[in-house]
């Protein structure tokens, strides 16, 4: 059924107009990228009182941009559209970006966007994730200042960032260390549309001097927030990546996850499903260190 | 509040009124008398509702018609060439892969943008590509063979 | 012998296949009527409870709201709201009400809006203000039948609504004559139908003061007379409409709901037709399958003989005992007493009062719980014994023209045997590896699971109705209309009659249209269920098409100067059997018996001589006497993985005795989707609730997981049987429930062959794999 206290969709012009109209019509206002996840919310009665909507299409805010030393992504770019681009295939370092985006039904691919996949703040789906492990950070824009912010700083709870009333994010922006670096993700989930039960996100660095450490997170139906495996990433940190390096790391996430069951999975399940989805992906991101 | 915009669906621009929080799977079925898109959940679940938007498949569900803008709508109303069926619509009758049909239009529509994106995919790509639609009836087997025949019969 | 046709066994397209492609017109759904309102239902938030006060001002005093309807404004008298049976039927609960002050499930119905728009009505129907006392609740059969369990009904003992038994020859005495004695527990679970065409309906009064309805439904003159009875109206008074098809109904369309009744009497109020729809979530909390707990226990000789079978099932009805009260019926007899060959049986089944939402039917109604459990303990008995599975079954087989236990009459046909045998070979069941074999975490295994022993029509059943009917009339062009009330519920039903139709008339199938129908100008005819469509429809088609070429030759022997019984015809052309070279066409006859012609001579205009003058029509209206009996076989391939659990069916074979395809592509379409619907009821649907509350936690396809194509298995093969049945149109016995009865068992023995871990309890999900291998 329609959010039937919607009485407008507004379409602002430029970047600066979002604050303001956040700041004007404060709770009665919410940012919408492809709608596919507030509809979802509006279908389960989680978005009651909202009356406008705020559709930044007319922003340009699609862009994708690949630099020597990251990857920008716009906060509008779809699902589809970083399928499509060549600067996602170029690097292994993004790979799990690819992992991640190939889930979903085209339909869904077709209007999701990435910001509005980061800003629902929804351990269930998939490029937070990614995001995440990539160490990501998102430009954040507000009335008075911008500023960049680690996504690792914004997931507060279940639907709750930790943007401030009057900010929103423009777009992304991921890191390409310069040593070498891969990553992987992959997720459980019980048929080709769905959320997931379990998934993991991890991103790798080979050599000595790795300059940037190992990253493991996990989401799906664990928490309110991604869980990130600080004590398995030490494992990995510590170690040369060898089979029983990677079993343990796995064996470690598990123990350190507390997931919640609910009618999809058990706690147990979740918990015992972490570890191997985290020694999977750990195996598939060293795979592609080694090429 | 309503607003006045113009909406093209099947090559043809519409000025409507219609108000924000309309669903272009509503504004298809009931200001255009277009009920080949339909409803089979509410939720983006089943793509009953599937429709392409510049070419690109859409639950129409999920879409608010005043955010389409210029872009063209296609429905399954659109496809066929007066008493001539599109290739993927012929396949399906061809091989049996209409059951009930509630499906069938969105599956159709689906498989339109695979086609046109990958003109020769494999099954596993069939499949994937036919994903975030539902059908209770055929178990798929026919309609994936529909898209075979019709991915071949644009070869020739 | 029956003759056969080009027609009968060919692959037809579907007559509205066309239509379907490029919209879909006829679905019920799309039923627009000027000056429609829109309704919608309140439903109640408890699932146990009374209804202390009612308030609807608030509601009434919104703009746009044309009619409420509270539990005080309807009648409360209880009938069972199945089709299938008469409202007087002898064997149903009448425990259902439209809409009562006492509440026994969540979301029940407490109120009706009819309003300009759904989302006012929607709105207005949220503004109800109702206080409810609570009442403690019971949301499994174990506290229902607990002491102190607080009592649903008040004519029941303990919840139970029903409590049948039957026994056959000396159970005892049989399990003392047995070697080994099996006993184990399965258990099923509640899947929704997933039609995806909603429970859509659309009132009206006509002219005359008629309720005029359309609906998505199954049954035509069922709703007739559920809706008269709860209107308290003679059915006289009520038309309903027969849609062209509907979009899909699975069994689940099978009975009145709240929604007919209440859109009619909103339509009386207001003077304008009403629509009702369900929402998908609505749709969750509605027409769901029964789950069925079932304590098995078989007594075999070391041959593999079984001496004796018991069982005791247990089914959870939800709120109301409607199908609750028929489904164990059916699993009981068809699980129990017609399965594998033994005359020692007994059996205890009874359907329990709970406050879940009420149970429905689903294609099988009730075998698919069975045979998961029947099918699964053979593999079980034969992993113990060392017996191969295959030779097991065929040992214990029924026999071709062997009596059958409980219908009037024989097995006239019966082909288990050489499907078993078939579908082995095809599946290289010979190359089986032994249970959990195989290095790596993929395991793969085969596994074999059966429908043993099912039904083509109702007519073993006698307080169910099965009679069907049909007018058919020839049109000047050599068409034919045919009329009848069977509904096109997605199967194809519509082209099969138009195919035995075409054949046994002798025209071409594209000449032959199942003509628009109400309940004001067709024959009966029983629901279109129990797989009865091609066997019972088909057989009254082709009866009224047989009554129909005989008028066609009575007038055609006149044209050709000979008499009817010399006559033949086929492709649209009658001629005379001993010299086809005297011929005419269908079209020719059938214009000239239908107008008058005068051909101009060089006296004049001449009459012509043709004595009969008339449209050429035909009728039948009958009811079979036996039931033709189907058997079928599904072997199917897993491969499971062992570190997450995860099952995947990459390969079908299934074998069925049939009788006759009618249309190969439909036929395999039946077998096709049966499997989906059995992966799902299998390994990963589940309609749940939350076990305190009663509210439906699975309420969109994010959280109820139906199969999309990507966990289909590729490879899916259909061997057909042909047995040519005596007692089916063409020799066509029944196919389509037998598609989800035979699946589960096979796919939980492929788990079991794969990995070693058995599952007796619905859906196996990949927790419960690793569970059952000792992994979590």
């Amino acid at each position: 059924m329609a959010l039937t206290t919607l009485t407008n969709i507004l379409r602002p012009t430029t970047v600066a107009d979002v604050p303001r109209l956040l700041k004007e019509h404060g709770d009665s206002a919410m940012i919408m990228g492809g709608g596919t996840f507030i509809h979802g919310l509006v279908a389960r009665g989680l978005v009651t009182g909202v009356e406008k909507l705020i559709d930044l299409s007319a922003l340009n805010l699609g862009q994708l941009e690949l630099s020597r030393k990251s990857l920008y992504i716009g906060a509008s770019v779809t699902y589809a559209a970083l399928e499509r681009s060549s600067e996602a295939y170029s690097n292994e370092t993004l790979h799990s970006l690819l992992d991640a985006i190939a889930y979903p039904p085209q339909q869904i691919k077709n209007a999701a966007t990435v910001g509005g996949c980061i800003a629902g703040s929804c351990p269930f789906l998939d490029l937070p994730i990614v995001m995440l492990a990539l160490d990501a950070s998102a430009h954040v824009c507000g009335s008075t200042r911008e500023r960049l912010v680690p996504v690792e700083e914004l997931f507060v709870s279940l639907f709750q960032t930790s943007l401030a009333d009057d900010e929103f994010m423009t777009g992304f922006t991921v890191p390409l260390p310069s040593n070498s670096t891969a990553s992987s993700f992959e997720k459980l989930e019980t048929t080709a549309n769905d959320l997931s039960i379990v998934s993991a996100g991890v991103r790798l660095s080979s050599g000595w001097l790795k300059a940037k450490p190992c990253r493991i997170f996990i989401g799906g139906g664990i928490g309110e927030v991604p869980f990130r495996c600080v004590q398995a990433e030490e494992v990995i940190n510590g170690s040369k990546l060898e089979d029983h390096d990677i079993d343990r790391a796995a064996q470690t996430a598990a123990d350190e996850i507390e997931p919640f069951g609910d009618h999809r999975a058990s706690a147990e399940y979740r918990k015992k499903m972490t570890g191997v989805l985290v020694a999977r992906n750990l195996r598939q991101a060293r795979s592609r260190l080694n090429q | 509040m309503k607003k006045n915009i113009s909406l093209n669906v099947n090559g043809e621009a519409r000025d409507l009124c219609i108000p924000p929080n309309e669903t272009l799977l509503d504004t298809l079925r009931t200001e255009m008398f277009l009920t080949g898109s339909k409803q089979g959940c509410d939720t983006g679940g089943c793509g009953c509702c599937t429709v392409l938007i510049d070419g690109e498949s859409r639950y129409s569900c999920m879409t608010y018609t005043v955010t389409v803008g210029e872009r063209n709508v296609t429905t399954i109303e659109g496809i066929s060439e007066g008493e001539t069926l599109d290739k993927l619509q012929q396949a399906f009758v061809d091989t049996g892969a209409v059951q009930c049909g509630y499906c069938t239009c969105g599956m159709i529509m689906s498989a339109k943008q695979l086609l046109s994106t990958n003109p020769n995919p494999s099954e596993s790509e069939i499949r994937k590509g036919l994903s975030g639609n539902l059908c209770r009836c055929t178990g798929y087997h026919k309609i994936v063979e529909a898209v075979k025949v019709a991915a071949q019969s644009e070869v020739k | 012998m029956n003759k056969i046709s080009d027609t009968v066994g060919s692959r037809v397209p579907h007559h509205d296949a066309i239509d379907k492609v490029t919209g879909g017109r006829g679905f019920p759904v799309n039923v627009n009527l000027a000056g429609m309102l829109h309704g919608r239902l309140l439903r109640s938030p408890y699932a146990h409870a009374e209804i202390v006060s009612i308030n609807i001002e608030a509601a009434q005093s919104l703009p746009g709201v044309r009619a409420i309807l509270t539990p005080d404004d309807v009648t409360q008298k209880t009938y069972s709201p199945i089709y299938f049976m008469p409202t007087e039927g002898l064997a149903c609960i009448q425990d259902m009400s439209l809409m009562g002050r006492r509440i026994r499930h969540a979301g029940q119905a407490v109120a009706a809006v009819a309003a300009d728009t759904i989302e006012i009505a929607e709105q207005a129907a949220q503004l109800i203000d109702i206080e409810y006392k609570e009442l403690p609740a019971v949301f499994n059969v174990d506290d229902a039948l607990a002491d102190g369990a607080p009592a649903i009904h008040d004519y029941t003992n303990n919840n139970v609504a029903l409590n049948e038994t039957f026994e056959t020859g000396d159970p005892d005495a049989g399990f003392a004559e047995a070697d080994y004695v099996f006993e184990h527990t399965y258990e099923t679970s509640r899947i929704n139908i997933c039609s995806l065409e909603p429970h859509v309906c659309v009132s009206d009064v006509d002219p005359a003061g008629n309720v005029v309805i359309h609906s998505s439904m199954q049954h035509l003159y069922g709703l007739r007379e559920k809706l008269a009875f709860v209107l308290d109206l003679p059915v006289s008074k009520v038309k309903v409409i027969k849609p062209p098809y509907i979009g899909g109904g699975f069994g689940g369309k099978l009975d009145i709901t709240p929604i007919e009744p209440l859109s009619a009497i909103l339509s009386k109020m207001t003077g304008r037709p009403v629509r009702m729809v369900l929402s998908r979530a609505e749709e969750f909390m509605t027409s769901n399958k029964c789950p069925i707990k079932v304590e098995l226990k078989t007594g075999v000789k070391a041959d593999g003989t079984i001496t004796a079978r018991q069982a005791t099932s247990t089914l959870d009805a939800g709120g109301y005992a409607t199908h609750g009260s028929t489904v164990i019926m059916v699993h009981g007899l068809f699980g129990y007493c017609f399965t594998y060959s033994c005359e020692n049986r007994r059996w205890n089944g009874r359907s329990i009062h709970t406050n879940n939402v009420t149970s429905g039917g689903f294609r099988g109604y009730g075998g698919p719980q069975a045979s998961f459990a029947v099918e699964q303990q053979v593999d079980e008995m034969c992993n113990e014994l060392g017996l191969d599975p295959v030779e097991f079954r065929i040992k214990n087989s029924h026999r071709e023209g062997e009596k059958h236990p409980f219908f009037d009459g024989n097995f006239t046909t019966y082909r288990f045997d050489e499907c078993l045998r078939l579908g082995a070979e095809r599946i290289g069941w010979a190359d089986r590896k032994p249970a959990g074999s195989g290095v790596g975490p993929i395991k793969s295994g085969i596994g074999l699971g059966c429908a043993v022993a099912w039904t083509s029509n109702c007519a073993a059943q006698p307080d169910l109705y099965e009679h069907s009917g049909a007018f058919i009339k020839l049109n000047p062009d050599g068409s034919a209309d045919v009329c009848s009330a069977a509904i096109d519920i997605g199967c194809g039903q519509n082209t099969v009659f138009c195919q035995i139709v075409a054949a046994e008339l002798g025209i071409p199938v594209e000449q032959v249209r199942m003509a628009s129908a109400d309940t004001s100008n067709v024959p009966f005819d029983a629901p279109m269920h129990a797989s009865r469509g091609t066997n019972a429809v088909g057989a009254a088609v082709k009866a009224a098409a047989a009554d129909t070429k005989k008028q066609l030759f009575k007038v055609a022997a006149t044209m050709l100067d000979c008499k009817p019984e010399d006559l033949e015809s086929n492709d649209g052309q009658v001629f005379v059997t001993t010299s086809p070279e005297n011929t005419v066409s269908i079209a020719t006859v059938a214009a000239r018996a239908d107008s008058p012609l005068v051909t101009m001579t060089s006296e004049g205009p001449q009459k012509d001589s043709t004595p009969f003058r008339g449209t050429i029509i035909g009728s039948s209206s009958l009811s079979p006497t036996t039931s033709p009996i189907p058997a079928a076989a599904m072997y199917i391939k897993v491969d499971v993985n062992t570190d997450t659990g995860e099952v995947k069916v990459v390969k079908a074979v299934y074998a069925h005795d049939i009788g006759k395809v009618i249309n190969p592509a439909g036929a395999e379409g039946q077998v096709e989707g049966g499997l989906q619907q059995a992966i799902g009821y299998t390994l990963m649907e589940h309609t749940q609730f939350d076990s305190e509350t009663g509210a439906c936690l699975t309420s969109d396809f994010l959280d109820y997981k139906m199969a999309t194509a990507v966990e289909m298995p590729s490879e899916i093969d259909c061997i057909f049987i042909e047995s040519d049945d005596p007692d089916g149109p063409f020799g066509a016995k029944s196919l389509s429930e037998c598609c989800l009865i035979a699946p589960p068992g096979a796919i939980a023995n492929a788990i079991y062959n794969a990995t070693g871990a058995r599952v007796r309890d619905l859906p196996i999900t990949p927790e419960k794999v690793l569970r059952a291998l000792g992994k979590l």
